[in-house]
């Protein structure tokens, strides 16, 4: 059996294996790294106000993110179904994220997707009544009721649901 | 005390698993029920809703049980292939301890919500900052114990275990942007993303694939008496998984708001990972031979080669699914949690039980207080895992094809819920079913610890041309 030099020398065994490892690192992390600073603030690109961005970390406290994603994906933009064919909306442009932080676009749809969530339903009495209790909407919805949250935290919710445009 | 760190460490697995497993099946409850919801007092609502208990859930299961259960027997497998004992028990117990407290005080701050919102990264920097603690001890005492190894050679396990341990501290600070600002979440926009699952399938390949190949690398010859198969095959399949596995990222986000070469660089490593997957299960299984009927009775054995059979198959639906076209069906449905409940709660559990089963008797000498109780564990956990993998699938499978409905289109709660409401029964039964099982390896568990007969394990009989020494079949 040969013995291969790495294997007698935890020296050499702990250089190689970072040696390897950093291939990942370099094509995978510090390359999009510089990448991500090319991108630049376009129309689409939300900024959030102090109230928004209160929202937005309730939205994250309270675990909405690990069943709604926010994120169209350029082959199923204007395609894939909610209610009608295609009303999922537009891609979702990187410039969109540039402020975010830290992204929360998801990888679960137990709901539907709510990048464009404002666009499908715009009304502040039907968002906050839906939070509160959205089985007088959609009976039978995985979504629990919200009404354990107090009325500023609900409102500051709609806040930042009306950024999701 | 010889071995008290494997001792503590399974122990503390132990507990976290029935805890983490009791979170699933609540949660399977609330998607077969979620009115359930509406009678639960206020005041404790936001302890129980799914968002929360789901990262608690993840987290538990993957970073207390698999971590610690894992590192457990790389405390025992280590000292063993170096034929010497651990350098330091204090250290290797503080840092079992460390690990511990931070997986506690991570988890009680999700269930506070303090999250990083961030998949596989979401605890928060207290944690963070007892995990590299434990991760320092580890790598100290175990680097230790190998410099001062008796055979020159290094085993194919151990470049396994050790890799780990190095490249996991690593991954966290990268993966969670610690080098840049340790105490919130540092980027801004898609590069957060890319982080992120740099991280989140890093502790897949790097960590959890790595402890569970090395680990049944160690066992499974000295179970079959045999020596490994091929030598240039497990030089091939090591190097070819720390090439081709921590490049495969963005397969999470295909199609999505990143660089288009960055996610095709993640498909085509995806696909490669057929390579060092195939590579290392025929070494192990041309390791076994034709034997492996008769070691199926062998509890510890049959845990370890279900869980290669599951893993195996995990990792080519993992390729499989990869593809753009097959992601943009199946992407955010539950045939995505049906894929990581597979490989964790699956191939890497069982690999996990299996080293439980071997090294327990090992360093307690006691053998398991009851034979039959293993068996019933096996099979109730293997058939509960398949069970979940195919409610989740089945489920995942309607919900895709209703999402892409391109003729009339379909309202989504009709799509995504009402559809998959029996899966989601059956989802509740099979977790029921696994639950069992582990309840009844709990009994098995503290019975031996108190109650097995003591037993003598010989061991050190040297086998040809092996690194490896045959130890007497216990069970």
């Amino acid at each position: 059996m040969k013995v291969f030099k790495f294997e007698s020398s935890p020296f050499r065994f702990v250089f190689l294996s970072l040696l390897v490892f950093s291939f990942a690192v370099v094509t995978t992390y510090i390359i999009p790294y510089q990448f991500s600073k090319t991108i630049k603030a376009t129309q689409a690109t939300v900024t959030y106000s102090a109230l928004e961005q209160k929202g937005r970390s309730l939205y994250i406290r309270e675990g909405c993110l690990w069943c709604h994603s926010q994120m169209v994906r350029d082959i199923e933009a204007n395609e894939i179904t909610i209610f009608r064919r295609g009303d999922i909306g537009n891609f979702t442009d990187p410039s969109l994220y540039l402020k975010q932080n830290p992204l929360v676009i998801g990888q679960h749809r137990r709901g539907p997707d709510l990048s464009h969530d404002w666009e499908r339903w715009p009304s502040e009495f039907w968002q906050t009544r839906h939070l509160k209790n959205p089985q007088d909407f959609n009976p039978g919805t995985w979504m629990p009721p919200f009404s354990y949250l107090p009325d500023e935290d609900i409102k500051a919710l709609v806040a930042y649901i009306k950024t999701l445009k | 005390m010889q071995h008290k760190t494997v001792k503590v460490a399974y122990i503390s697995a132990v507990v976290w698993i029935i805890i983490g497993i009791l979170l699933g099946i609540w949660e399977a409850f609330v998607f077969a029920y979620p009115e359930i919801m509406y009678q639960i007092p206020l005041s404790l609502r936001g302890f129980v809703e799914f968002g929360k208990l789901r990262q608690v859930h993840v987290n538990i299961l993957a970073f207390a049980w698999l971590s610690i259960g894992f590192l457990g027997s790389l405390f025992y497998i280590i000292p063993k292939a170096s034929d010497r004992e651990l350098y330091s028990e204090n250290l290797g117990i503080a840092a079992i301890v460390l690990w511990d407290l931070g997986l506690l005080v991570g988890v009680i701050g999700l269930l506070f919500g303090y999250s990083r919102g961030r998949e596989y990264a979401s605890m928060i920097w207290p944690s963070d900052l007892l995990l590299i603690a434990s991760f320092i001890l580890i790598n100290i005492n175990i680097w230790k114990t190998i410099a001062k190894r008796t055979h020159e050679r290094m085993n194919v396990s151990v470049w396994y275990l050790a890799g780990s341990v190095l490249w996991m501290p690593l991954i966290l600070i990268l993966g969670k942007g610690l080098w840049s600002n340790f105490f919130t979440n540092p980027f801004s926009g898609v590069f957060d993303n890319v982080a992120n699952w740099f991280l989140g399938h890093n502790i897949l390949g790097l960590w959890f694939t790595t402890l569970g190949v090395g680990t049944a690398y160690y066992i499974i010859p000295r179970i079959a008496k045999r020596p490994i198969f091929n030598h240039y095959l497990s030089v091939i399949g090591f190097w070819t998984l720390v090439l081709f596995y921590p490049a495969v990222g963005s397969h999470h986000t295909l199609s999505g708001p990143l660089p288009h070469w960055l996610t095709a660089e993640a498909t085509v490593f995806s696909i490669l990972m057929i390579i060092p997957v195939a590579t290392a299960i025929y070494n192990i299984y041309k390791t076994v031979g034709m034997k492996w009927p008769q070691l199926m009775s062998n509890t510890a054995f049959a845990f370890i080669f279900l869980g290669l059979f599951i893993y195996t198959f995990v990792s080519f639906q993992g390729s499989f699914q990869a593809l753009m076209f097959v992601s943009k069906y199946l992407h955010f449905s539950q045939w995505v949690p049906g894929h990581a409940m597979l490989a964790l709660g699956g191939g890497f559990t069982f690999i996990n039980f299996g080293a439980i089963y071997y090294i327990l008797p090992r360093i307690i000498h006691r053998d398991w207080w009851s034979y039959r109780l293993g068996r019933w564990h096996l099979w109730l956990s293997f058939f509960g895992i398949i069970s979940i993998f195919l409610a989740l699938t089945i489920a995942g499978l309607i919900q895709g094809s209703n999402w892409a409905n391109s003729i009339a289109g379909i309202h989504w709660v009709d799509a995504t819920v009402r559809a998959v409401m029996p899966e989601m029964y059956f989802l509740v039964i099979a977790g029921l079913i696994f639950i069992s099982g582990q309840l009844v390896f709990l009994t098995n568990f503290l019975m031996t610890l108190t109650l097995g007969h003591q037993i003598e394990v010989h061991s050190h009989a040297q086998l040809p041309e092996a690194e490896a020494e045959a130890v007497e079949v216990v069970i």
